[in-house]
């Protein structure tokens, strides 16, 4: 048995086998055989290793959680040995003497083409496991790596995971994730605390190459791991995430009860989502809201700029869903620890204060248009806000307005409907805007305090660096004499406030901002319930003035 | 040559879940040949993927041919698939 201490970023147990995440590398070796027969002859043995392989992995997974979950596996078997594939390969090698690898990625992409040109919705999704299976048969040829393709149901193991690798992992078979470094305000927390995945990051010696395989128990509060327990300690492990669902059961009984404090003082708990697919997410755990969009992720994980009808289409598949419910998407906020390729950012020295977020929309007009098109074109479907991200200057508010005045003229000049009740705010994020609040007050309808940056740039302490530890004190005073200053400026100037950030969900913080008069905390949708339960067992009347002393 | 018709109950139709046993099955037959139509279009059971292309659905009648040497007994274990399965 081996016990590594971590950070739990993410809570819950979960158990499984230690899978390690290799980056994704799509470039294969691409060169013209002159032996076409010995070529052939290495595909199938790849081939053959392939299927073998997920035959293995199916048993495992059928031991663990049952024939259905194993059907997916047998299913990419199948696959693997699928004749029409076998026959394309076959051609490109014998007839025109490409590798294997080529041939194998070549015919495995027409394939998933022809799957994804069906029209039904589940055939279509076969596309992406026609890839998976190609890509498994080219890393058995020994070139290549599977990347997003997961083995099966696993905890994964990574050094840390970028955003865009984050969101092409399989939901399904995430059971915990596990990084050697990372940081807790890290996006990776962020996107498993989202996807209700337990986590643990800053294990150091989980990469080791013999845990492989391996049986292990990951404790997202604790952040303790343990690789092959021994029998006392398994039974221990079983037995807590036992009694979490139990406790999670317990928490469903708060659905659809206020958010109310025992001194009957409201405050709104809502969600902080990716996109369509978390939408489900708030609807279960009875999210009052979007308080979040975190509109990035429409731009991560492709080759190209999304267009406005891709944009309109996530934006208005979320608003109907949540109908009367009001959701805040935020304007792009890239650069600083999100990068995206196509956007050819020039590398920056010190990225987090750089040119990142709203600044990148202001000097990129085209880019600002197209997104707030689409936000205007489906506003007409719900209840919208718009929130700009790194504001620190009174102008850089009054341009983007303007730029918003300006797509509602071009709307109505073409005839297409949007509503005119969308609300405009801004993040609250560095301690330039903070300080300005009661002038930025009179220029929005509501703001949204950033926690996670406002820390990081108050403090200045990176939020990437795992290794400042105690410096960075995400409840320090300055933190939160910030905010109360910023609730104090919204309120005298009747403008709405709302928490967030990750701080938003910290239980031992919820007096006080509750004491603050903040109006809306906005969380990843696990914490909503067990938040409002904190809410409702508060008496805000009781802990004032232990709150305005501790800030004195 | 036998064959028989069958009209898909199931509410998904043939897809990956259901035709990975129905290739073991009929791999239980070595040296038989099975074909699937529906329409004009006819293809080998054996050929999975095609198979899933055709997009056989609730509702669509499909026509199983099997030729062998023991096609009678091989053409009714795949039609009792069928019955049990689709």
């Amino acid at each position: 048995m081996i016990s590594m201490q971590g950070t739990g970023v993410s809570p819950g147990v979960a158990s499984g086998t230690l899978h390690f995440y290799h980056a994704a590398n799509a470039d294969v070796r691409r060169i013209v055989v002159s032996d076409r027969d010995a070529e052939w002859e290495r595909f199938l043995a790849a081939q053959a290793a392939a299927v073998e392989q997920l035959g293995v992995l199916a048993e495992e997974v059928r031991q663990r959680s049952g024939d259905d979950a194993a059907a997916l596996l047998e299913g990419h078997q199948l696959l693997a040995e699928d004749p029409d594939l076998t026959d394309e390969v076959e051609a490109l090698i014998r007839e025109q003497g490409l590798c294997a690898e080529a041939a194998v990625m070549d015919a495995g992409e027409a394939l998933a083409e022809e799957f994804a040109a069906l029209e039904d919705p589940y055939l279509k999704e076969r596309s992406a496991d026609v890839k998976d299976v190609s890509r498994r048969i080219v890393s058995c040829l020994g070139g290549g790596s599977d990347a997003a393709g997961l083995p099966g149901p696993v905890i994964l193991a990574a050094k840390d995971l970028a955003p865009s690798e984050t969101v092409q992992l399989d939901k399904d078979l995430l059971l915990g994730l596990v990084t050697a470094g990372g940081s807790a305000r890290g996006h990776t927390a962020i996107m498993a605390r989202t996807m209700g995945i337990p986590a643990v990051i800053g294990a150091a010696d989980i990469l080791d190459p013999v845990l492989e395989g391996k049986e292990v128990f990951i404790d997202g509060d604790t952040g303790t791991v343990i690789v092959g327990p021994d029998p006392e300690t398994r039974t221990k492990l079983l037995e807590k995430q036992k009694e979490q669902r139990t406790h999670a059961q317990l928490l469903k009984t708060l659905q659809g009860q206020p958010s109310m404090t025992l001194d009957g003082q409201s405050v709104r708990v809502c969600c902080n989502i990716a996109g369509p697919q978390d939408v489900q997410a708030v609807l279960e755990n009875d999210g009052e809201g979007v308080g979040l969009f975190r509109s990035e992720f429409l731009y991560l994980g492709r080759e190209d700029y999304p267009d406005e009808e891709t944009q309109f289409e996530a934006y208005r598949e979320v608003l109907s869903a949540l109908s009367d419910r009001e959701v805040i998407i935020r304007t792009l906020d890239i650069g600083a620890d999100k990068q995206i390729g196509y956007f050819d950012l020039p590398k920056e020295e010190n990225p987090a204060l750089g040119k990142r977020a709203l600044r990148i929309c202001l000097d990129r007009p085209e880019l600002f248009r197209t997104q707030l098109r689409a936000m205007y074109r489906a506003s007409a479907y719900g209840r919208l806000g718009i929130m700009f991200p790194m504001v620190a200057s009174e102008w850089e508010v009054r341009e983007a307005r303007a730029m918003c005045e300006k797509v509602q003229r071009e709307l109505k000049e073409e005839g297409i409907p949007f509503s005119d009740e969308v609300k405009i705010g801004i993040m609250v994020e560095t301690p330039a805007a903070a300080v300005m609040s009661d002038r930025l007050a009179q220029l929005v309808d509501f703001f949204s305090i950033g926690t996670n940056d406002l820390t990081q740039y108050t403090l200045a302490c990176d939020r990437q660096n795992s290794s400042l530890g105690r410096f960075c004190d995400t409840h320090h005073p300055a933190v939160l004499r910030l905010i109360r200053l910023v609730a104090e400026n919204a309120h005298r100037h009747g403008v709405l406030v709302s928490i967030c950030g990750e701080l938003a969900a910290d239980l031992s913080l919820t007096e006080t901002f509750l004491a603050m008069g903040i109006d809306e905390l906005s969380v990843s949708p696990r914490s909503v319930l067990p938040l409002r339960q904190k809410v409702r067992e508060t008496d805000v009347s009781a802990c004032r003035s232990a709150v305005s002393d501790a800030l004195a | 040559m036998k064959s028989f018709d069958y009209t898909i109950n199931d509410p998904v139709g043939i897809h990956i879940r259901t035709i990975t046993p129905l290739v073991k099955k009929i791999k239980e037959f070595p040296g038989h040949e099975f074909t699937i139509s529906k329409g004009d279009s006819t293809v080998s059971l054996l050929r999975s993927s095609s198979v899933l292309r055709m997009a056989i659905r609730q509702g669509d009648t499909v026509t199983v041919r099997v030729t062998g040497d023991n096609e009678d007994a091989a053409a009714a274990a795949v039609e009792e698939f069928f019955k049990e399965n689709l």
